[in-house]
């Protein structure tokens, strides 16, 4: 068990509904490697880059469709263990913002909404240790849990992390 | 109230762009894990489980008590 750190330094969220595709770069999401695997979300943080008001309507939300044939980090994406003495899981969770198959927001496991204003906006939510979110599995819906803008607004440019424990 | 509210906190810091500030606990719900802002001027009974001792969220209410924690050691047998 080791705490990780799935960071995007600058993006703009790609506003859709629930239950409609993401689009590639436009989200952050975290599959699970295994059937049973278990994984606890414990910190979100976004910190606004727009130039200009951009309103953001971010959903920390469990996925009803998940990824499939997920897409390596792009460039400025990254995944590392808070403690440099982690040793590597044999089937880590998978962090991603590009797949071949999209994910999709489930429209009633929506568990966070973090809006605020990505014009020098931060937001940043942080669970009581034994309260995080947990993630488990590799499947709908419970398998994979997303960072994303919901319709509405004018999503802008952010940076953003998302902090997790396997167990 | 819980004997122990086990609360997380958010911020939401606007100060770069009109100066405002909000920050508030928050609550996981123990039953279907959304996570709840705990506003300070809220005036209603906060919604709490006394089964399983913790706050739930108001679309939990009435319902029977699972605990997420509890499906979670189910699938794992």
């Amino acid at each position: 068990m080791a705490k990780r750190s799935f960071k995007v330094a600058t993006w703009t969220p790609v506003a859709v509904a629930d239950t409609v595709a993401f689009t590639d770069l436009g989200y952050m999401a975290l599959q699970g490697a295994s059937a049973t695997q278990r994984t606890a979300i414990s910190e979100v943080y976004m910190g606004g880059q727009a130039a200009t008001s951009a309103p953001c309507i971010m959903i920390g939300a469990r996925d009803s469709t998940v990824g499939v044939t997920l897409t390596a980090l792009p460039a400025g994406a990254s995944d590392a263990a808070l403690d440099p003495a982690t040793a590597a899981l044999a089937a880590p969770v998978v962090p991603f913002v590009a797949s071949t198959t999209k994910p999709q927001r489930a429209a009633t496991l929506g568990l966070l909404n973090l809006s605020f204003n990505a014009f020098g906006g931060i937001v940043r939510w942080v669970a009581y240790p034994g309260e995080e979110l947990w993630m488990l599995g590799n499947t709908a819906s419970f398998g994979e849990f997303s960072l994303s803008a919901y319709t509405g607004g004018t999503p802008g440019l952010m940076g953003s992390h998302i902090v997790y424990e396997t167990l | 109230m819980p004997a122990h509210p086990r609360l997380g906190n958010l911020l939401i810091d606007h100060r770069a762009y009109d100066g405002s500030v909000f920050e508030a606990d928050t609550s996981t719900c123990s039953h279907c894990q959304r996570v709840v802002v705990l506003r300070a001027d809220r005036t209603r009974a906060r919604a709490y489980c006394a089964k399983c001792d913790h706050y739930i969220c108001d679309g939990c209410v009435g319902r029977p008590c699972t605990p997420f924690a509890r499906i979670l050691e189910n699938f794992n047998g």
